[in-house]
């Protein structure tokens, strides 16, 4: 066994944590959950939330650790998201599954002990409750005491997200426990107060967490198994009826309003596919991927793909037209290239930045580079160091000032971008990198690289 | 429904203002007993008509195959 490395943000539970071993994730199981964990394994709900998807699933590692009750090697996650990337129809899809695996614990005599959004990660396309940890024997009695988390991490977010703004989930970057519910409840327009869910559970929620309590209003708190999954039932109800009609976007039809002719459109796509088919299958990030267009191209020839898009709008897209399809090999972020996540909570270091996170083989930047470089005021030297450091193949298309696109970006700004020009670009470039191919794209005067980084 | 809803807006005036520091975790469990009994007893409402409605489909479907 290797030494062990504690993953920066598995420190809050008493019950175990994960860590880092030679290549292998681990989750360490503490003695004193041991009566939690064999209830877990002997009550069939193991095997029956494995069975729905519900859970991540798990094998005993033999271990040299006397002081642990159990190892875990869990299945891999390909790549973490956090909740603040994910799009209503994500955030909405983690909800119902914390849900659904509340009460198929409750009815096997276990309860979740949390219900935090970072617990859920997307495999294959769906949202997957990662913490074999959070289950604990449940007594008949006691409330669920995830209640408020998950008010917090799910139902406030969704409803801000519906009657506000989309964008109201980064506020879950400034709020690692989730949005505060008063302050869902002062944002919410006065109309959320005749929908019966959001007035229970969040509005009159938030006023009760003001009122005088005692320890002994806290110990009579009891609450029996039907009342719980009466909870439960109101909470699904109300998050089913959430629909996301909050569709304004301003990028979602970037394809019906583009300056490709077909013959164009057919020479990129052609491109794409020889360049990925040169390319052993691997992990891809598709960049300002929009869409999705080109990242179903890379997933059907064997890419696992995450695509990131700051328009929430387009993440919802692919997102739906992915789960309508059952494409399993394409995570869909909603993540600004130019400001992406940070880390956030305890010592900056309890979610990670995107920067810290598993880095791809491949990266595809296709029509990207000049809303950086132009949009952005991001110089080439900086572009070309990035993608240097975040991937060893590029596939990137430069789009030049004599493109229409650009010359809509540059109608309304002084033309300062002296360095935005094809040398300019392949002078940067080709200090990092060694090129592949060099293709044009007819009919539009863009150009394709394939780069390949210097070792 | 909906009259639901404003009869508890109207009761929530009733609920007098916070005076000390409180835990918002304590609230939100005394809060969350009071709706599990109304919450429960619809849940239990809801699930004998399922049954019910089952049945009737069921006595239905057979008789439609007979």
């Amino acid at each position: 066994m290797h030494e062990i490395s504690p993953v920066k943000g598995s420190f809050r539970d008493p019950s175990g944590f994960v860590f880092h071993s030679g290549t292998m994730v681990l989750r360490w199981v503490n003695k004193s959950y041991e009566g939690n964990y064999i209830h877990l394994m002997q009550s069939g709900l193991y095997d029956e939330a494995i069975r729905q998807e519900l859970l991540i699933s798990h094998v005993d590692i033999p271990d040299e650790f006397p002081e642990a009750h159990r190892i875990l090697k869990p299945e891999l996650i390909p790549f973490v998201s956090y909740p603040y990337e994910w799009c209503f129809s994500q955030l909405k899809d983690a909800a119902l599954t914390v849900l659904r695996l509340q009460r198929l614990a409750l009815v096997h005599g276990m309860t979740l002990k949390d219900s935090s959004a970072y617990n859920i990660q997307f495999l294959r396309g769906k949202p997957i409750w990662i913490d074999t940890l959070s289950f604990e024997n449940y007594d008949g009695k006691s409330p669920w005491i995830a209640y408020r988390q998950f008010c917090q991490h799910f139902l406030a977010p969704l409803a801000m997200m519906k009657w506000c703004d989309p964008r109201t989930i980064h506020l879950m970057k400034s709020n690692i426990d989730g949005i505060p519910l008063d302050m869902a409840s002062n944002l919410l327009p006065r109309k959320t107060w005749l929908n019966f869910g959001i007035l229970i559970h969040l509005h009159l929620h938030s006023r009760s967490q003001m009122e005088n309590t005692t320890i002994d209003d806290y110990r009579n708190c009891t609450v029996n198994l039907h009342q719980i999954l009466g909870l439960i039932d109101s909470l699904e109800s109300t998050i089913v009826d959430l629909s996301n009609e909050n569709k304004r976007s301003l990028w979602v039809e970037y394809y019906q309003d583009t300056n490709y002719s077909t013959e164009a459109k057919i020479s990129k796509h052609n491109l794409v596919v020889e360049y990925l088919k040169s390319l052993k299958p691997g992990t891809l990030w598709d960049i300002g991927g929009n869409i999705g267009i080109f990242t179903d191209v890379a997933a059907a020839n064997g890419f696992d793909c995450v695509l990131l898009d700051s328009d929430s709008g387009c993440i919802e897209r692919c997102y739906s037209e992915n789960k309508k399809s059952g494409e399993k090999h394409i995570l869909p972020l909603c993540i600004d290239i130019s400001n992406p996540s940070p880390g956030i909570g305890w010592n900056n270091q309890e979610r990670g930045s995107l920067s810290e996170r598993i880095r791809p083989d491949t990266i595809l930047a296709l029509a990207l580079i000049h809303h950086l470089a132009i949009g952005n005021n991001i110089p080439m030297k900086e572009l070309a160091r990035f993608f240097s450091e975040n991937c060893n193949n590029l596939i990137i298309e430069f789009v030049p000032k004599s493109d229409s696109q650009v010359k809509r970006l540059l109608m309304v700004r002084q033309d300062i971008f002296s360095d935005y020009t094809r040398r300019s670009f392949e002078y940067e470039f080709f200090g990092y990198f060694s090129i592949k191919r060099i293709d044009e794209i007819k009919e539009s005067g863009r150009i394709l690289y394939l780069m390949e980084k210097k070792e | 429904m909906r009259k639901l809803s404003i009869l508890l807006v109207l009761l929530l005036f009733m609920i007098p203002p916070a005076s000390a520091y409180l835990d918002p975790g304590t609230g939100s469990m005394i809060w969350q007993l009071a709706i599990a009994l109304s919450l429960g007893a619809t849940y239990t409402i809801k699930v004998y008509f399922r049954r019910i409605k089952e049945k009737i489909c069921g006595f239905f479907r057979r008789e439609t195959n007979a």
